[in-house]
C-alpha cells in the first residue's frame, strides 16, 4: 500500500525564492492496486515519485510505503520498490545480464535466484536476442526494456513508473503495458505516471489527477465520469484541469 | 552476501576498461607518447642531427694571446674587423683588450657560445699561468715559493648521493602531477553516474551511500596508480633503449633499500587516496564532466604549487609534514636523502588519511543531500 498525507514539496530557487511542487497531496494505492497519477507535465508527479522512492524528502507532510514512513525507514522501504524513470540510463559498456546481475547483487539476491529472475524477465519482455550485448548500441525501446529489467530484477512488491512509455514508438510502448498488466495480474502494487489517457484508461484501477501540485481528484474511472459527467476520458481529464483553473 | 563497496569497485574498474578510448589512450600515452616525447626534449640535438654552428668570436684587437688561444679552437670564425656585435647572425662572442684586462662578452643563455667563452678563457689564463712560471723562472723563484700549498675541495657525497638530490627534487613533483592528472581522468566514475542518469536507480538499491563513494573512490585510486605506473614502466623501457634524460648523471645506477621502497608505497598510497578523495568529491558536487573539469583546474595548480616546495632543501619543521601533499612531497624528498624521519612519514599519512576521512565523510553527506543528487 502506497499513503501521502498532506504532502508538501518545495524547492528553493534562485530567481523566485522557491518553488512549490507538492502542495497537500494526500493519495491513496491499496495493495495489488494499479494506481495512475496523471498530469500535465510540471504538476508534480516525478516529485510524488522521487519522494515515494525515498530519493527526496519531503518538506512537510508524510509519505508510506506499506506503512514504512519516506523519512525514517528509507532502507526497509527500498528492499520492497522497483523504480522504472523515463529518465534512467543504462551503464552503456554493460550488457543487460551484467546489469541485472549488479543490482541483483546489491539488493542481496544470491547468483541463482538472479538467474532465475532474469530468465523469467528476458523471456517476458523478449529480451533475449540482446541480453548479452552492451547496452551502448540499443534503441531508445532497448534501453527502456533494460531499464524495466534491472528495477524486476528483485522481484520488487511495489513498482513505481514514472512516464515509463515516454518516447518509446508505439509498438515498444505498448508491450511495456502489456508487462505492467501481467505484472497487474501477480498481485503487484503499481503506482504510476503518465500524461498519456489511454495508458491510465486501459490499466488503473484508481486515477489520481494532479495538476500544479494538488491532487485535484481521484477515484476510479468511473466514479471520475460520474463526477464530471464525461465518458470519454479526455473530456474527463479537461473537465477537472478546467474547474481549478476556472476563476 | 558479497561486500557492496567491491561490488561497484568491480563495476567500475569493468566499465573502465571497456571504455575502449580510455584504454588505449591510457596504454598509448603512458608507454609510448609520454616517454618518446620526453626522450625526444631530452635529446632535441641529437635526434635532429643539426651540428653546432661555428661561434662568430668578434676579435677589436691584434692580440696574440687571443688569437693563439683562438687559433686552437675549432668551433670558432674569428672576425678581427667585423661588424658590430648585435649584428652577427648566429652564436657569437667578442673580445675585449683593455689594458691587462680581457674582457670576453658572450650571450650566457646560449649553452654553445657559453661552453665557447669558457674554453677561451681558460686558455687565456693557461697562457698567464705559463708567461708567469716563466719569469718566475728567470729570476730563479720557484712556483712552489709563491704557492706553497694547494686547497682541494672533495665532495664526499658520492654519485649516489647527488643523483638521491636530483631524484628528490624531479619524483615527488612528478608522481603528484602524474596521480592528479590520471585520477582526473577517472573523473567519469563519479560524474558518470548523474551525466548518464543511473544515479537514481543506484540509490533506490539496497545499498548504503558510504558503499557506493568507497567503491568508487577505489577504483579512481587504482586506475590513477595503474596508469601512473605504467608510464614510470614506459619510462624505464625508454631508458633501457639508449635514450637518457636530460640532466641525469651518466653511468650511476642509484639504488634504493627496502625500506626506501616501503616508504614509497606508503607515501605514494596515502596520496593516492586523498587525491582519489578529492576527485570522489568534486565528481559528486559537479552535475557534468565539463563542469567537474572546472573544478580540478585548480587543483592541479595547487598540487603543483604544493609539490614544488619539495625544491627546497630548507627544512620546514614537522608540522610541514602533516599538510597534504606538501607533506608527501617532503617525505618523499626525504626518502630519498635517505633521511626521511619516521614521524614525520606518519605525520604526512596521518594528515593525509584524516583528510581523506574528512573527505569520505563530505561525499557520504553529499550522497544524501537531493539539492546536490538533483541540482539542475
Amino acid at each position: 500500500m502506497i499513503r501521502t498525507e498532506n504532502l508538501r514539496k518545495v524547492f528553493p530557487s534562485k530567481k523566485e525564492g522557491s518553488v512549490v511542487a507538492l502542495e497537500s497531496l494526500n493519495l491513496h494505492c491499496a495493495d495489488g492496486a494499479v494506481y495512475a497519477l496523471l498530469g500535465p507535465n510540471g504538476a508534480g508527479k516525478t516529485t510524488a515519485l522521487r519522494i515515494l522512492a525515498t530519493l527526496m524528502d519531503p518538506t512537510s507532510g508524510e509519505a508510506y510505503v506499506n506503512e514504512l514512513s519516506v523519512r525514517t525507514d528509507k532502507r526497509a522501504i527500498r528492499r520492497l520498490l522497483g523504480v522504472v524513470s523515463y529518465e534512467m540510463g543504462v551503464y552503456e559498456r554493460m550488457t543487460p545480464r551484467e546489469i541485472g546481475y549488479y543490482f541483483g547483487r546489491l539488493n542481496d539476491l544470491d547468483d541463482r535466484d538472479i538467474a532465475r529472475n532474469l530468465a523469467y524477465i528476458f523471456s517476458l519482455l523478449r529480451m533475449e536476442d540482446f541480453a548479452d550485448k552492451r547496452t551502448e548500441t540499443f534503441s531508445t525501446g532497448m534501453k527502456q526494456k533494460t531499464v524495466i529489467m534491472r528495477a524486476l530484477v528483485t522481484n520488487p512488491e511495489i513498482l513505481l513508473f514514472d512516464e515509463p512509455t515516454a518516447g518509446l514508438d508505439l509498438i515498444t510502448a505498448k508491450s511495456v503495458m502489456d508487462y505492467i498488466r501481467l505484472l497487474k495480474q501477480e498481485g503487484k502494487t503499481i503506482l504510476f505516471s503518465t500524461h498519456i489517457l489511454w495508458e491510465a484508461e486501459k490499466l488503473a484501477d484508481t486515477v489520481g489527477i494532479i495538476h500544479r501540485g494538488r491532487l485535484i481528484a481521484e477515484g476510479s474511472l468511473d466514479e471520475l465520469r460520474a463526477q464530471t459527467g464525461h465518458t470519454d476520458i479526455e473530456d474527463v481529464f479537461f473537465s477537472l484541469i478546467d474547474r481549478v483553473e476556472a476563476p | 552476501m558479497k561486500n557492496k563497496a567491491w561490488l561497484v569497485f568491480r563495476k567500475e574498474i569493468t566499465t573502465m576498461v571497456r571504455d575502449r578510448r580510455l584504454t588505449i589512450s591510457v596504454v598509448v600515452i603512458s608507454l609510448f607518447v609520454m616517454p618518446l616525447l620526453m626522450g625526444f626534449i631530452g635529446n632535441i640535438d641529437r635526434l635532429t642531427g643539426a651540428p653546432d654552428r661555428p661561434v662568430a668570436v668578434i676579435v677589436q684587437t691584434g692580440d696574440e694571446v687571443i688569437l693563439d688561444a683562438l687559433a686552437a679552437m675549432p668551433q670558432v670564425l674569428i672576425l678581427r674587423t667585423g661588424p658590430r656585435f648585435e649584428m652577427v647572425d648566429g652564436p657569437s662572442l667578442r673580445v675585449v683588450k683593455e689594458g691587462a684586462l680581457y674582457r670576453i662578452y658572450g650571450d650566457g643563455t646560449n649553452a654553445q657560445v657559453w661552453r665557447t667563452v669558457a674554453e677561451l678563457k681558460e686558455r687565456i689564463e693557461a697562457e698567464r699561468d705559463r708567461r708567469v712560471a716563466q719569469a718566475l723562472a728567470a729570476r730563479g723563484i720557484s712556483r712552489s715559493d709563491l704557492r706553497p700549498f694547494e686547497v682541494q675541495v672533495v665532495d664526499t657525497a658520492g654519485p649516489d648521493r647527488r643523483t638521491g638530490i636530483l631524484l628528490s627534487v624531479l619524483i615527488p613533483y612528478l608522481a603528484i602531477i602524474l596521480l592528479v592528472s590520471n585520477a582526473n581522468r577517472a573523473m567519469y566514475v563519479a560524474v558518470g553516474e548523474k551525466e548518464k542518469n543511473t544515479l537514481a536507480t543506484l540509490l533506490v538499491s539496497n545499498v548504503p551511500r558510504r558503499d557506493i563513494v568507497v567503491g568508487k573512490i577505489l577504483a579512481i585510486m587504482v586506475f590513477s596508480v595503474v596508469s601512473s605506473l605504467l608510464l614510470v614502466v614506459g619510462m624505464i623501457l625508454f631508458a633501457n633503449f639508449g635514450f637518457s634524460l636530460e640532466g641525469l648523471p651518466d653511468g650511476i645506477n642509484y639504488s634504493l633499500t627496502f625500506t626506501q621502497v616501503a616508504q614509497l608505497i606508503v607515501n605514494l598510497s596515502a596520496l593516492a587516496f586523498l587525491i582519489a578523495a578529492i576527485i570522489m568529491l568534486l565528481g559528486t558536487y559537479a552535475r557534468s564532466a565539463r563542469e567537474a573539469g572546472i573544478y580540478t583546474t585548480p587543483l592541479l595548480f595547487i598540487a603543483i604549487f604544493l609539490a614544488v616546495f619539495s625544491f627546497s632543501s630548507t627544512d620546514f619543521g614537522p608540522a610541514a609534514y602533516a599538510v597534504p601533499i606538501l607533506g608527501n612531497a617532503l617525505a618523499m624528498r626525504d626518502t630519498f636523502l635517505g633521511n626521511l624521519v619516521p614521524g614525520r612519514l606518519l605525520l604526512a599519512v596521518g594528515g593525509n588519511l584524516l583528510v581523506f576521512l574528512a573527505l569520505v565523510v563530505a561525499t557520504v553527506r553529499m550522497y544524501h543531500r537531493e539539492r546536490i543528487l538533483f541540482r539542475e
